[in-house]
């Protein structure tokens, strides 16, 4: 059997700060198959940024990967030298974050930013002319004139799309999107997100989608792992996910969504999560979770197979999941 | 009917750009912002109305001048049937805390250092709340009453979280034992276990004081939650008001129906796209006719002349849309087919 496009095993990535050491993954672990669209969910600072950063080793010093490993198509990306890294690093593996103005440059023309990403092989004009036909590939409107244009000068839905149009330049394997559409109005997001699902499916990427809505989750993606305090908590199917959660933070996660479709009553989490600084053995979650027992607070959770392709970081995983199915 | 508790007539609020040197010199005309661009509702005591509307619609501003904070340009806004837009700065006082209002951004409305306890009782002395000796007291009631405990009160804004903060900001608002609470867009900023939370809280509140409340929201999962009736905002007017359940149940307005269709939902199936196309034009070039009608794909040779105004299409159910109104009873017709996401300039 040949190996998962993306292999991340045992992840953990620390950030020395004044107040402490802050663990920001702390055993990541999950496979992305090639052109599959996975997504991964948590709060503020569950980890699921920096284990994307990770994955592209930007994880900026004085912040570490400190154990654990990374293969993409067979290769171990956390030794591979800088060089290497680079290599690979906005060709093979691409990022689009959140806030295209911060990733775009200021004093350059879209034309400018694009062809900068295409092969430098062909000619300048064959050159433009790919980041044309990029620039309509991401439905830019008015793509001509919108080539020396500025980034100051696009909306932000527009931004997105420039990005999206230079991440496609290089024809990459995986596309890492972190929160692509979090700073969009809604219409936009949802034009962006469709964009995104065409854009993958044509190129067949593989998309690692990092969201905090389990909206876009639900309407986007084959497979989701939640993250919660730098751990994947739970990793399953998205039909699995939604319909038989085994985890007590998933199952809270779905119960606090409110729906345009129907009033259902939403029973929050209670609390607040943990700080991420000298955090102690035992489950995160347990000081906010009802089934939680001494057990649960005292030694690691192993990460639990609990069905076809389903795993849960659940000491109380059965019992929870015929809760939630009830 | 009863008498309103807010009432909102034709309310206007335009921002001049600033002028260089250069526009003058070239009698460049002078360009306005018309974020606010006539609008008027009525808020019943006791009911929550949802202001909703992506960013640029008019929506905050419009909360804004209700409070004064911003002067509208035209218009009323009738607060227990005064015209607050009448009243000078004193005479506006003792509507200062008839009414409150809750940020999305507690930590930017809160002194960092001042002890949270110290900031909610000066509140109090301010507005002379209860007896002297009995505010500590009532101090500590608001804290518990927002799901903090009295023990909370020394503590400093930076020792709590985002969700914390947005307690403390509610319970500021209420110290005055305000009538009305304008809440912006208040859980925008937190993540949604924490969101939920306040949901709640805000839901319990509003049940156990009465409180009527004007709630911003971009969020239309959120409104359907907390809100009895919703006004939907674009481009600086309301282009649609009703009861909540008939908004989403019978959304007739195209702009209504394709923000709905937009909402990315757990549990459901990818909705039919309606193909509304581009984003929303700059406030400074609203669009002649209907405002919408350059995304909209319904439109009709008569929307790019004359603007629609809101029409009763059902009880409780208003929509100024030429194409909906003259259909009151069918809603729009089928939904022309969509297309690639690709889209012209709005």
């Amino acid at each position: 059997m040949s190996e998962a496009l993306l292999v991340v095993e045992d992840l953990h990535v620390e950030i020395p700060t004044r107040r402490g050491t802050v663990e920001a993954v702390r055993g990541a672990s999950f496979t992305v198959e090639r052109g599959e669209t996975f997504a991964l969910v948590g709060e503020s600072g569950s980890g699921k940024t920096m284990t994307c950063r990770a994955i592209l080793r930007l994880v900026h010093p004085p912040g570490a990967i400190t154990r654990g490993s990374i293969r993409f198509q067979g290769r171990d990306l956390v030794h591979l030298p800088e060089r290497e890294v680079q290599r690979i690093r906005g060709t093979t593996v691409v990022m689009v974050f959140q806030d295209p103005m911060t990733a775009l440059n200021p004093v350059l023309t879209v034309e400018e930013q694009i062809t900068e990403a295409v092969p430098r092989s062909p000619s300048p004009a064959s050159r433009r002319s790919r980041a044309l036909e990029l620039l309509r590939q991401v439905g830019m409107p008015d793509p001509e004139r919108r080539l020396g244009a500025y980034p100051h000068q696009l909306s932000g839905g527009q931004r997105q799309r420039v990005m999206l149009a230079i991440a496609l330049a290089r024809r990459p394997a995986l596309l890492v999107a972190d929160e692509p559409t979090t700073a969009l109005d809604v219409t936009i997001q949802a034009q962006i997100l469709r964009l995104i699902v065409r854009l993958q499916k044509e190129y067949e990427m593989a998309l690692i989608l990092v969201t905090h809505d389990l909206g876009v989750v639900y309407q986007v993606v084959d497979r989701v792992a939640v993250m919660y305090a730098g751990q994947v908590v739970e990793l399953a199917t998205k039909a699995d996910l939604f319909a038989h959660p085994r985890h007590p933070y998933t199952i809270g996660l779905i119960r606090s969504i409110p729906s345009v479709d129907r009033r259902r009553r939403l029973t929050p989490i209670p609390g607040i999560p943990p700080d991420l600084v000298g955090l102690g053995p035992g489950c995160p979650f347990a000081p906010r979770c009802a089934w939680a027992s001494d057990e649960c607070r005292a030694g690691e959770i192993p990460f639990l197979r609990v069905g076809e392709g389903h795993w849960s970081r659940c000491l109380k995983a059965l019992q929870v999941g015929a809760a939630a199915d009830a | 009917m009863p008498e309103p508790l807010l009432e909102v007539r034709d309310l206007v609020k335009h921002f001049p750009l600033p002028r260089t040197l250069l526009d003058a010199a070239l009698r460049r005309p002078q360009e306005t912002v018309r974020a606010v661009d006539g609008v008027s509702f009525r808020l019943s005591r006791g009911k929550t109305l949802g202001l909703v509307g992506e960013s640029g619609c008019g929506k905050s501003t419009l909360g804004r001048c209700i409070l004064r904070l911003y002067e509208a340009d035209e218009g009323e806004v009738r607060f227990g049937g005064v015209d607050l837009m009448r009243l000078d700065e004193r005479e506006l006082v003792p509507f200062r805390t008839r009414m409150q209002v809750v940020f999305q951004d507690p930590y930017a409305s809160l002194n960092p250092r001042q002890a949270v306890g110290h900031t909610l009782l000066e509140v109090l002395d301010v507005h002379e709340i209860g007896a002297p000796g009995e505010r500590r007291e009532r101090m500590a009631h608001l804290l518990t009453q927002v799901g903090l405990s009295p023990g909370d009160a020394h503590k400093y804004p930076g020792e709590f979280s985002g969700g914390q903060r947005q307690r403390i900001g509610i319970a500021r608002a209420l110290a005055v034992e305000p009538e009305l609470l304008i809440a912006d867009e208040p859980l925008s900023a937190l993540d949604v276990s924490i969101q939920a939370q306040i949901l709640q809280l805000l839901l319990d509140l509003r049940t156990s004081l009465g409180l009527t409340m004007l709630f911003i929201s971009h969020d239309l999962r959120v409104v359907r939650y907390l809100c009895d009736e919703v006004a939907v905002m674009y481009l600086g007017r309301i282009v649609e008001r009703a009861a909540t359940e008939d908004l989403f149940a019978n959304p007739r307005h195209p702009y209504t129906i394709a923000l709905l269709s937009a909402v990315p939902e757990v549990w459901s199936r990818p909705r039919d796209e309606i193909p509304i196309e581009g984003e929303p034009p700059s406030a400074m070039r609203i669009p002649r006719g209907c405002r919408f009608h350059p995304r909209c794909p319904w439109k009709v040779e008569r929307c790019l002349a004359e603007s629609p105004a809101l029409e009763r299409v059902r009880p409780d159910h208003e929509v100024a849309c030429h194409v909906a109104t003259a259909r009151p009873a069918a809603g729009l017709p089928e939904a022309p087919a969509a297309r690639p996401e690709t889209a012209p300039e709005g």
